[in-house]
Parts: structure tokens; C-alpha cells; sequence
């Protein structure tokens, strides 16, 4: 169904960008208002999560090669189970998308431009994602691999620049909390990084599916690492607790660069470069709802149904939250059950062993 | 019918070999009479009303001849010899002793010392050449003609290239004889590997286009795709090779030119080297070479002639200028009306005094501004020279001037123009880049103007979106930047030394690939360093 081909690079490095961009901007204050001083640690330990989902994915994509969960899941289910779940893991990529927009649109909104109305950021952002999935797959991925380097040399630069406000006494005492707290506490950040589950749709993209499954887990590490040295920065540049009461750490943070005194306020332009990223996270959810939709009725092209869904991700951005609070609670408290411990983990999981049992029935017949 | 007319002579017609050799008869094969009045009357029919056509009969011998070119389009001197080699130096009888048939072959082989010639027997193809400038003989008694090609076009000699003037390097450039550019070509690239086809494009023009790659690097692949293409062309008239560009080239809504056009035979020589093709269009001193990549028209033909590591600052400095170019003015005005605070604070007072007394916002003095600008751009081309030095003094001294005294456009923003018309022309090698960097900064002009960085950034995504979706011949235009060649990117943003270019760029080359196996330089041997002092030198002989 998807005309063009990615190579393995560059669906690590889609994945890259749909597991760094956005979370830095909420991740920072619910790792701190849970665990203070110790996020970084959950930053780390959500790695293992998403790990483990990494495998589960690629496992059940091994059983079925080239084929979508989309289409796999009539496969495994039967088909109406099958379908309907499917239709449920497609709305579930549009919402989350819708999310993922607001999310992203209200700190445009919150911290550069606080007089223009979210709709025009919304329809204007929508429609260049329109555009690039018209264009295809392969030119958006294209894209990605060459802007996804200025996307984190500026996330980098704002862990690192503001060195001289880091009090890095601030990280103490170590590991203080609970194991099972810690733990409980990392699945906000897994079901983040559980993102990565969405490489299942890309995976019959791919040219050459070779090290799809190493690629993927370096990815998760490295995103990790990374976002623990976000978090490790934040703590130290603000504290525990005052770094889990502010709305975006990562703004805060990137405001308290100054380059030889002349150029401060240099906020503006990390915040550009994350719409270089973002923008790429949009595109990756609004495909895979619509590959999903065309192929949960057996469409043979999907393009038609692209404006159709670019409208109603709009309209569901527009209508799902009433704000930011509302959203930053959503994301602590109702997220990992709706991604982690669903669609993301436990479904797959319980696919997967269905296939294995009954593999395993048939070898025995 | 119209099908049927297309079907006889207008799709482009490939030669089989090159040069004004065998032609496959066409459909409508008319073979000429033997009868000589016969001939004269049916060409004569043929070319009704045309009063440049020169019918000339003289007798060799007792034998009656026709000879039929257009004046002008003939060498004076060879037509000459012809003549006088069949009028006064052939004795009497001897076109008469051999049999009626064998009179051409006779004249052809023994008489006239001429190499380019050819027996035609077909009345079509007859006309075809007398109208692509070429002389034909009609031989009395005789069913077949004798092509000459004694042409001589009127043609300028070969000059400094216009467009692509450089310091280093060969001097010379195309011109619009296709015969001498392919000969500049062939001259530089003494390979028998440079293979040639001929192509009559133009169902009235009948222009030759010449497509040239060398067999055993080119992908036979990309190849049969021009040959596709080139094939499929139907039109009434080439007049340049734009022509042929905009007819052939992936995509034509698009303002990222997809085919380099040179008129450098340097460059050429250079991209068939890569793998690419050339096509050489008559009447046209623009060369086109494809598959071409984005980092291509980044790269100038001095790049190769200077120090590996002078280039990566001039390379730098290129890929700022393209940057400043699209960007600055956008970025200007996105500053002023949107991100104030980013401004350091000094030179905010700065600005901020020169634009007190301008009336307007700062968009709308950044596009009357860039659209003067690009007003007097457009005139200085179309105006002849003498009065282009007017327009320069109108435009930069007076507009400027007076624009900024009396307060309409801040001086600040002058000079932001004024720095991004500039660079502008640092890609002036490459002018159809230029020409898309002209719209990239008029749409990123607005975009600041109205959203601030938010909209540069997305109207930066749309073009890079679009240029990812771009392929020349099937070679992604991001290439070897997206998909990511990591071995390639040694000739995009700077330039490695000419030894470390092992390998011909991958998705371009076809079998060949391996371009310089020359080790990288070493230590020079003992005896001729600096240290070979005249002792040891007179030791091994005075040497």
C-alpha cells in the first residue's frame, strides 16, 4: 500500500524524533513532582519498558512480515475481533496525535506567541503535515534525517548552556525513594517511550529489515540517556520540588542561556527547532492513523482518506482539552494506563502469546 | 489522420550512429527517379516559395548535375572546390564510361575529396538534409543523390563562458554549434567509452540533440530512461535546451531546477565522469547534464582548481550566502514585529531609532523594498547595455537614497536587502538556484512578516518537504545528504582532497566505480627532501 521505501536509518531516526520532541516539554515536571530529585532515574528506567516493547513488537512483526498490526491483528484475532480492535488501535494513534498537537501548540502558544489563537497554529501546522504525507513517506523521512540533528544540538544545548546555573548538589540525596516507587513512577516515562510501538506500522516500509530490532533498542537506550540528562539538569538547575511546580522546565531552562552576555533570550529559537521535530511526530501519527483506517477496510490507496483525518486530528486537538493543567494531569495520571498498560504493552504482549500458543498447538497436532 | 501524421515524421527520430550517417528510411520512402528534370521538378515542388534556395546545374563531362543547398548555409570554399572539381578537373568522358547507376558512386569515391558524404536515395530524406544545411547532388541518369556536408553556419567562435565566468581553470564555453560542442566534449574525454546517439527533435526545427554518456560508468538504466523520455518528445520547435529540459525533467512544477544546464566543457566532462549523461542541443550553448542533486548546484567548477582546503571556507561561505539570501529579510522582520526580546539590548536602541520615523510596519517596507529590488533586478537584464548603467544609478543611489531620507524604509532594512540581494548573487553560478533562492525569500518574507519564526519555520519544512519529494531521473534530489551516503558527503559541504574521491557517487554510476586510486601523498624518499644536502647529492653523481 505505501508506495515508497525507508531505509532502517531513517526509521531510527523517526522514531528518535517521536521519542525526544514534546516529552521534553512535559516529562521534566512529572518526573520531579513524583520522585524530586530522582526523575533522572525514572528517565532511565523507562528505557526498560520500552525495551520490552521494542521486542514484543518486532517479535509479532517477524510472524508476520509486511504486514501492519492493522492487518495482522484479523490475522491473530479472527476477523471481527481483529477488526474492531484494529479500528480501536487506529483511534487511539489519531487521539494520541490530537494530543500530541494541543500539547505541543499550547506551549507555542503559552511561551512565544500568547495572542494568537491555537487554531491558527493548529490548521497551519495540519496542513504542512497534509502536504508532507502527500508527498509520501519517503520525502517526510528524508526530511527528518536532515533535520533531526539541529532538533538535538538544540535540546543539547539547553542541557547543557545553562551550566553556570546547575548546582548539581541538588540531584542528593541519591535514590531516596522506594524501588517500587521508582518503578511505578518510570511508567510515565515508558509509556512514553512505548511511543516506539508505533514502528510496527513503518516496518513493511522498510527496504531492508535487518537490524530493525538492534536499531530500536539503541534508539530507546540513547533516548534515554538523553532525556535522564534532561532531567538531571532541570533538577539541578531549579531543584526538586520548584522543578515539578513549573509548567515547562525545558522553557524555563532554555531561557537562562546567554552566550557571552550579547545573545539571551535565545528561548525562541529552541523552541523553532522543536517545531523542526514536532512537526516530524505529527506526521508519524497521522500516518499510521490513516495507512490504519485504508487498511482496516481494505482500501488499496490511502490517500484519499488523508484529508478527511488531518480535519478531524484538528477538531479532536481542538475540542480534547480545556488547557494545560488539564492536559499535564491527563498526562500523569490517566496516560500510562491508556498507552502503557494497553495499547502499548499489555495488547501486543497478549498477542504475542496467543501466537505462541497456538504455534505451538499446531506443532503439537 | 492526426494520429496517422504523428505517426510519419513528428515524434523526434533517433540516428542510429552519430554524425549525418545512415538514416532508417521513413515510412513514406519515395525513392527519386533517374530522370534528372524529373528530380528538379519534384524538388522544386518541394521547396515552392522559398527564395533562399540555390538549384544549380552545370555539366561534368556531357553529364548533366544538380546541385540544391540554401545560400548562406554552405561553405564557400568547399562548394568551390566541389564545383571545380567536377566542372574543369574531370576529364570529358569519364562519367560517361562507367554504367548510369554507378555515376554517384563514381563521383563519390573518385572525384570529390570530401569525407562527409553520403548516398540518399529517398526524395523525403533529400530534404531533409538540404534543410538541415547540407548540399545535395542530383546526378543525370542516376537514382540515387550525393549528400555533401560542406555546412558552414553562421556561428559566433568560442568565448569565456557567460554565465559561469571563472578564475582558475580552462576558459573556454560552448557555443550554439552543436558540432563544436560535442567536439569540446570529446577533446577533453578521449574515451572510446563516450558513446553518442543523435536525436532530430522538432517537428519543424528538426533539431539534433546529442546524447552523450560514458558507457561503462553511466547507469544503463538512467540511460534507457532519457532514450524513453527523449523519444516521447513531440514538438513543433527547439530553441534552446531549456526546451528539452522542461520536456524531459521529473517534474516541471517545481522552482528547484532538476537538470544542470552548463555551458562549461570542463563541467560536462566532469559529470559524464560521475556517471551522468549530457545532452548537447544545436543552437544552444547550454549543455545539460542530469541526474543532478541539490548539492550540486552548490558546488562551482573552481572548487576542483583550488586547495582542498581553501574550498572548505569558500564552501561555507556559500552555503551561508544561500542561508542569508532566503532567510535574512524574514528573519529581519520576524525579529521587529515578533521577537523583540532576541535582540541584543544595544542594538535594539539602534533600530529602534532608525525606524521611529518610518511610517509603516516593518513588512511592509521589507516587500516594497525586496520588490524594487527585484524590479531592478529584472531591468538590468532585459535592458541593453548602454542603458543598464542608468538604471544602476537610478536604482542604488537615487531609490536608495531618497528611500531612506525621506523616511519610508528604515536604513537598517536596507541594508538587510541589500546584504541578501548580494549574497544572492554569490550563487550567481548557478543561476537557476538563484532564481529559486528569489522565491524561497519572497514566501519566507511573508511567512516572517505574518507568524514570526513559527512561520519560517514552516515554510522552510514545505520547501525541504518538497525538495525531498524531488527526483532527478529517479536520483533523490536530497542525495547524499537524504537518504544518508556518509561516503559522498566528502564533495557536499566541504571538499576532501582529490585522492580521497575513490568511488563514483553510488546511485549515479553504473558499473565502473572506482573514479582515483592514487595513494594519498607520503613523506617524499630520503634523497630529495630538504635535508639532501649538496653533500650527499655530489656522492651519487653531481645529481
Amino acid at each position: 500500500m505505501e508506495p515508497g521505501k525507508i531505509s532502517e536509518r531513517q526509521l531510527a531516526f523517526l522514531i528518535t524524533a517521536m521519542l525526544v520532541n514534546t516529552v521534553i516539554l512535559l516529562m521534566p515536571q512529572l518526573g520531579a513532582r513524583a520522585v524530586e530529585q530522582d526523575a533522572w532515574l525514572t528517565a532511565l528506567l523507562g528505557s526498560v519498558w520500552g525495551i520490552f516493547m521494542v521486542l514484543v513488537i518486532i517479535a509479532l512483526a517477524r510472524r508476520y512480515p509486511g504486514r501492519t498490526p492493522i492487518e495482522y491483528l484479523p490475522l491473530i484475532l479472527g476477523k471481527p475481533l481483529g477488526k474492531i480492535l484494529g479500528a480501536i488501535y487506529v483511534f487511539w494513534f489519531l487521539s494520541v496525535g490530537a494530543v500530541i498537537v494541543f500539547e505541543f501548540i499550547s506551549f507555542l502558544k503559552i511561551t512565544i506567541m500568547p495572542k494568537t489563537p491555537l487554531a491558527v497554529f493548529m490548521v497551519t501546522i495540519m496542513v504542512l503535515a497534509y502536504y508532507a504525507l502527500r508527498s509520501g513517506l519517503e520525502s517526510w523521512a528524508r526530511v527528518n534525517e536532515i533535520l533531526l540533528f539541529v532538533v538535538l544540538v538544540a535540546i543539547a544545548a539547553v542541557i547543557i548552556l545553562p551550566y553556570h546555573n546547575l548546582d548539581f548538589s541538588r540531584l542528593l540525596p541519591l535514590a531516596e525513594h522506594p524501588p517500587g516507587l521508582l518503578i511505578a513512577s518510570s511508567m510515565v516515562s515508558g509509556s512514553w517511550r512505548g511511543e516506539v510501538i508505533l514502528a510496527g506500522m513503518l516496518i513493511p516500509a522498510l527496504a531492508r529489515n535487518k537490524h530493525t530490532s538492534r536499531n530500536l533498542i539503541i534508539v530507546v537506550v540513547l533516548v534515554g540517556l538523553f532525556l535522564a540528562a534532561m532531567e538531571i539538569s532541570t533538577v539541578a538547575a531549579f531543584g526538586g520540588v520548584p522543578a515539578g511546580q513549573k509548567e515547562f522546565p525545558f522553557f524555563s531552562l532554555a531561557r537562562m542561556i546567554s552566550i557571552a552576555k550579547i545573545f539571551d533570550r535565545l528561548e525562541v529559537l529552541i523552541v523553532i527547532a522543536l517545531v523542526l521535530g514536532t512537526f516530524f511526530k505529527i506526521c508519524a501519527f497521522l500516518y499510521c492513523s490513516t495507512l490504519g483506517t485504508a487498511q482496516i477496510f481494505g482500501f488499496k490507496r490511502f490517500q484519499f482518506l488523508l484529508l478527511p483525518l488531518t480535519v478531524l486530528m484538528i477538531g479532536l486537538a481542538l475540542n480534547s482539552f480545556k488547557g494545560m493543567p488539564e492536559l499535564t494531569d491527563f498526562a500523569a495520571n490517566v496516560w500510562p494506563g491508556y498507552a502503557l498498560l494497553s495499547f502499548e504493552l499489555v495488547i501486543p504482549l497478549l498477542l504475542y502469546l496467543i501466537v505462541l500458543f497456538r504455534s505451538r498447538q499446531v506443532r503439537k497436532s | 489522420m492526426l494520429h496517422f501524421l504523428r505517426s510519419i515524421n513528428s515524434k523526434a527520430k533517433k540516428i542510429e550512429s552519430s554524425g549525418p550517417k545512415e538514416v532508417p528510411p521513413p515510412h513514406d520512402f519515395k525513392g527519386i527517379s533517374s530522370n534528372l528534370a524529373d528530380n528538379e521538378a519534384d524538388l522544386r515542388q518541394e521547396f515552392a516559395n522559398i527564395s533562399d534556395i540555390v538549384f544549380k546545374q552545370f555539366y561534368a563531362g556531357e553529364v548533366k548535375i544538380l546541385a540544391v543547398w540554401f545560400d548562406g548555409l554552405i561553405n564557400n570554399r568547399v562548394s568551390q572546390d566541389v564545383f571545380r572539381a567536377l566542372m574543369l578537373d574531370i576529364p570529358e568522358k569519364q562519367l560517361l564510361e562507367v554504367p548510369k547507376e554507378e555515376r554517384t558512386d563514381l563521383i563519390n569515391q573518385h572525384i570529390l575529396p570530401f569525407y562527409e558524404t553520403q548516398q540518399v536515395k529517398d526524395l523525403a530524406e533529400i530534404k531533409r538534409w538540404i534543410l538541415r544545411s547540407k548540399m545535395i547532388l542530383l546526378v543525370d541518369g542516376c537514382s540515387s543523390s550525393l549528400m555533401i556536408d560542406a555546412e558552414s553556419r553562421p556561428q559566433r567562435s568560442i568565448s569565456e563562458p557567460v554565465v559561469e565566468p571563472t578564475v582558475l581553470g580552462p576558459h573556454d564555453g560552448f557555443i550554439e554549434n552543436i558540432g563544436v560542442n560535442t567536439a569540446l566534449i570529446r577533446s577533453r574525454l578521449g574515451d572510446a567509452m563516450l558513446q553518442s546517439e543523435d536525436y532530430i527533435i522538432g517537428r519543424r526545427t528538426n533539431t539534433q540533440v546529442t546524447l552523450m554518456y560514458v558507457a561503462d560508468i553511466a547507469n544503463p538504466k538512467i540511460i534507457e530512461e532519457v532514450r524513453k523520455r527523449l523519444t516521447r518528445i513531440d514538438i513543433d520547435g527547439i530553441l534552446d535546451s531549456s526546451y528539452i529540459k522542461e520536456l524531459i525533467q521529473d517534474r516541471t512544477l517545481t522552482i528547484f531546477p532538476l537538470m544542470k544546464s552548463t555551458e562549461r566543457p570542463d563541467a560536462a566532462v566532469a559529470d559524464l565522469l560521475e556517471g551522468r549523461f549530457a545532452l548537447v542541443v544545436d543552437g544552444s550553448p547550454q549543455v545539460l547534464t542530469a541526474p543532478s542533486v541539490f548539492i550540486e548546484f552548490m558546488q562551482a567548477t573552481d572548487d576542483y582548481y583550488m586547495s582542498p582546503t581553501v574550498v572548505w571556507f569558500i564552501r561555507a561561505l556559500r552555503y551561508l550566502s544561500i542561508f542569508v539570501a532566503t532567510n535574512l529579510p524574514g528573519i529581519y522582520v520576524g525579529l521587529i514585529t515578533f521577537h523583540q526580546e532576541m535582540i541584543p539590548i544595544p542594538l535594539v536602541f539602534t533600530i529602534a531609532g532608525t525606524r521611529e520615523v518610518v511610517p509603516f510596519p516593518a513588512i511592509v517596507d521589507a516587500l516594497f523594498l525586496l520588490i524594487v529590488f527585484e524590479i531592478l533586478w529584472e531591468s538590468s537584464i532585459r535592458l541593453p547595455r548602454v542603458v543598464g548603467a542608468a538604471i544602476n544609478i537610478v536604482g542604488a543611489l537615487i531609490l536608495g537614497e531618497a528611500a531612506v531620507q525621506s523616511s519610508l524604509v528604515s536604513p537598517t532594512l536596507v541594508i538587510v536587502i541589500a546584504v541578501s540581494a548580494v549574497a544572492n548573487f554569490a550563487l550567481g553560478s548557478r543561476y537557476d538556484l538563484a532564481q529559486a533562492v528569489r522565491v524561497i525569500r519572497l514566501a519566507i518574507l511573508v511567512a516572517g512578516g505574518m507568524m514570526g519564526f513559527y512561520g519560517i519555520a514552516l515554510v522552510s519544512l514545505f520547501f525541504l518537504l518538497h525538495m525531498a519529494s524531488l527526483r532527478s531521473f529517479g536520483v533523490p534530489y536530497f542525495e547524499p545528504l537524504a537518504p544518508l551516503i556518509t561516503r559522498e558527503l566528502k564533495d557536499s559541504f566541504y571538499r576532501a582532497p582529490l585522492w580521497s574521491f575513490k568511488k563514483r557517487p553510488v546511485l549515479i554510476a553504473g558499473r565502473d566505480t572506482t573514479r582515483i586510486d592514487t595513494p594519498p601523498p607520503s613523506p617524499p624518499d630520503e634523497h630529495c627532501t630538504a635535508g639532501a644536502d649538496s653533500k650527499k647529492r655530489r656522492q651519487k653523481g653531481g645529481k
